[in-house]
């Protein structure tokens, strides 16, 4: 630090005048050989300079500045100096705005400039006219183009805009069109859903009323087991009156005694002193009521013309068997 | 001082002290010449003026650095290192002397010189230059006995402030915004306020106080430089 201040304090006596030949000899050679210690000399330069303008020097080392400001460079240095002292010491909204110098330096207008008797070489004035001239009109044809040319542009970019709108235009329209397109569909599928189940319907009750018009009367009887086993040929046989008009004739046949080992039955109707089925249907699953089992089945009347029948059961159990059950013996009176 | 940028040829810098053949240019080493002409021979028949040629300048340029551009830069250096030289020694005109100092030195190094130290060849030569000026000095003082300010003769005409003015603010705004108020608030306040402006200033930019006088410097350098080629545009101008 020490140090430094030496250096410092050689370098002002150096700028000052103030050291032997011998000192400033030293001294110039290191600062021509080195350019850090060189800058240093500047700086400190400045330094000097600026308390110079500020007048903070004393009185003998004013003297001593003073002779250095035979030299006009360092001269225009403090000059450089007290501007930048002045702009320091306004406030920044009064710093002036930098004008050109051309402009505001001479008393000679710009006309006479170019053109008068201040402009540089007579002898060019022509020329330099010319060329202002050339300047104009080049200056005039590029505005008229570029006027041109950007009007063109607008013109485009309106055409683009417009465009760009119709394609709007056109893309809503087929959304539009789309979406009318699905409706009208799903529509038309909900009508055909509608007419299919009407016609279903239709169909259901013209069956429906078929079958009524065809079936006819099922004419139910309760049959229960003839005393004895089958083929005892003795018994009570039950006498039914099938009425006219009666298409069926639905047998309900008592099988509450049947063991529960009988999961389903065999039921087979024949003349009693035939042994040809007339009618007979397998696997009947019983059901109950009133505490009792029940099979029933259905026997076309047209086959059960007076006289006496039976009808052969058989149970079914679970592994297969078929072993005989019991008959129903009845007897058609009349038809 | 002027930027001088590299000579544009012929050059043939005016010599002030119509010595550029003079007996006193430094040896073949890179010392300069202790005993060389102090005193001029004035019964020698004077040569033909020497003026830096294309050829010349590019030897020069060739003596700082292969790479014409570093050579460039390091050209512009020493020679601002001259004429501060000569200004930190109070002469007049120290950009003539420097022109006279590097076309010298060109003018050697054409002549076959082998230059391995440019900057210590070059400060010799400056060093001839001055002791020159200062022989001439004395002898106008002694056979004229012209006064002290008979040194100051030719003074260059005095720039217009309003011009100097109006440069500085322009050249101030073309500086970067950054380096701008860097710069201004530098130089802000007086006294003990200033101080510490300086040290608020390199505490924010995380720098030492010295790395921020060195920012400054090249900043206000490049305003100064930038001053001067305005004056100059507007001197040419004006003529």
């Amino acid at each position: 630090m020490s140090q430094e201040l030496d250096r410092q304090e050689i370098t002002i006596r150096y700028l000052l005048g103030d050291l032997t030949e011998e000192e400033r000899s030293r001294l110039e050679e290191q600062y021509f050989l080195d350019d850090k210690e060189f800058e240093r000399l500047e700086i400190a330069e400045d330094e000097l300079t600026d308390k110079y303008v500020r007048e903070e020097l004393s009185a003998e080392d004013t003297r001593r500045f003073k002779k250095l400001l035979v030299s006009p460079g360092l001269s225009e240095r403090v000059e450089v100096a007290r501007l930048l002292l002045k702009r320091t010491a306004l406030a920044p909204q009064a710093v002036t705005t930098p004008a050109d110098v051309l402009v505001k330096s001479p008393q000679v207008g710009w006309w006479d400039r170019l053109f008068g008797p201040a402009a540089a070489i007579p002898a060019f004035r022509p020329a330099f006219a010319m060329s202002l001239i050339f300047l104009l009109l080049t200056t005039t044809a590029l505005i008229f183009v570029w006027t041109k040319l950007r009007s063109e542009s607008q013109r485009l970019a309106q055409e683009q805009q417009q465009r760009e709108a119709l394609r709007t235009q056109i893309a809503q329209e087929q959304a539009r069109y789309r979406e009318l397109q699905d409706k009208f569909e799903k529509t038309q599928q909900e009508k055909d859903e509608q007419a299919a189940l009407a016609a279903a319907e239709y169909e259901r009750r013209l069956a429906e009323a078929q079958q009524r018009s065809t079936s006819g009367i099922i004419y139910t009887v309760l049959l229960t087991p003839g005393s004895g086993s089958r083929g005892s040929g003795g018994g009570e046989i039950k006498d039914i009156s099938i009425p006219r008009g009666a298409s069926q004739v639905g047998l309900t046949l008592n099988v509450t005694h049947g063991p529960d080992e009988y999961i389903r039955y065999n039921a087979s109707v024949r003349k009693i002193d035939s042994d040809k089925s007339l009618a007979a249907q397998n696997n009947l699953k019983p059901f109950s009521r009133g505490g009792r089992k029940y099979i029933t089945f259905k026997v076309n009347a047209d086959l059960l013309r007076a006289g006496t029948y039976n009808v052969d059961v058989a149970g079914v159990t679970a592994s297969g068997q078929k072993p005989d059950f019991e008959d129903y013996p009845f007897r058609v009176r009349s038809r | 001082m002027t930027p001088r940028s590299l000579p544009k040829l012929p050059v043939g810098v005016p010599s002030l002290l119509n010595s550029s053949d003079s007996p006193s240019e430094p040896p073949a080493s890179t010392e300069p010449d202790k005993k060389g002409g102090a005193s001029p021979d004035k019964t020698k028949k004077p040569k033909e003026k020497w003026t830096l040629n294309q050829n010349a300048l590019d030897q020069l340029l060739n003596c700082f650095s292969s790479d014409r551009d570093e050579a460039a830069v390091q050209y512009d250096l020493a020679y601002r290192k001259v004429v501060r030289y000569f200004e930190w020694r109070s002469i007049v005109r120290a950009e003539a002397c420097a022109d006279e100092t590097m076309d010298r030195v060109a003018r050697r190094i054409t002549e076959g010189k082998q230059i391995d130290k440019p900057m210590a060849y070059i400060f010799g030569v400056a060093h001839h230059v001055f002791q020159e000026v200062l022989d001439d000095e004395k002898r106008a003082i002694t056979l004229e006995d012209a006064p002290q300010e008979y040194l100051r003769r030719d003074p260059p005409e005095p720039v217009d402030p309003d011009v100097r003015l109006i440069c500085f603010d322009r050249c101030l705004d073309e500086l970067e915004v950054e380096n701008r108020k860097l710069m201004l608030g530098y130089y802000e306040g007086e006294g003990r306020e200033k101080i510490e402006n300086r040290l608020e200033l390199a505490r924010k930019l995380k720098i030492p106080l010295n790395a921020l006088r060195i920012r400054v410097h090249r900043i206000k350098r490049t305003l100064e430089d930038c001053i001067a080629q305005c004056l100059q545009t507007a001197a040419a101008r004006n003529n």
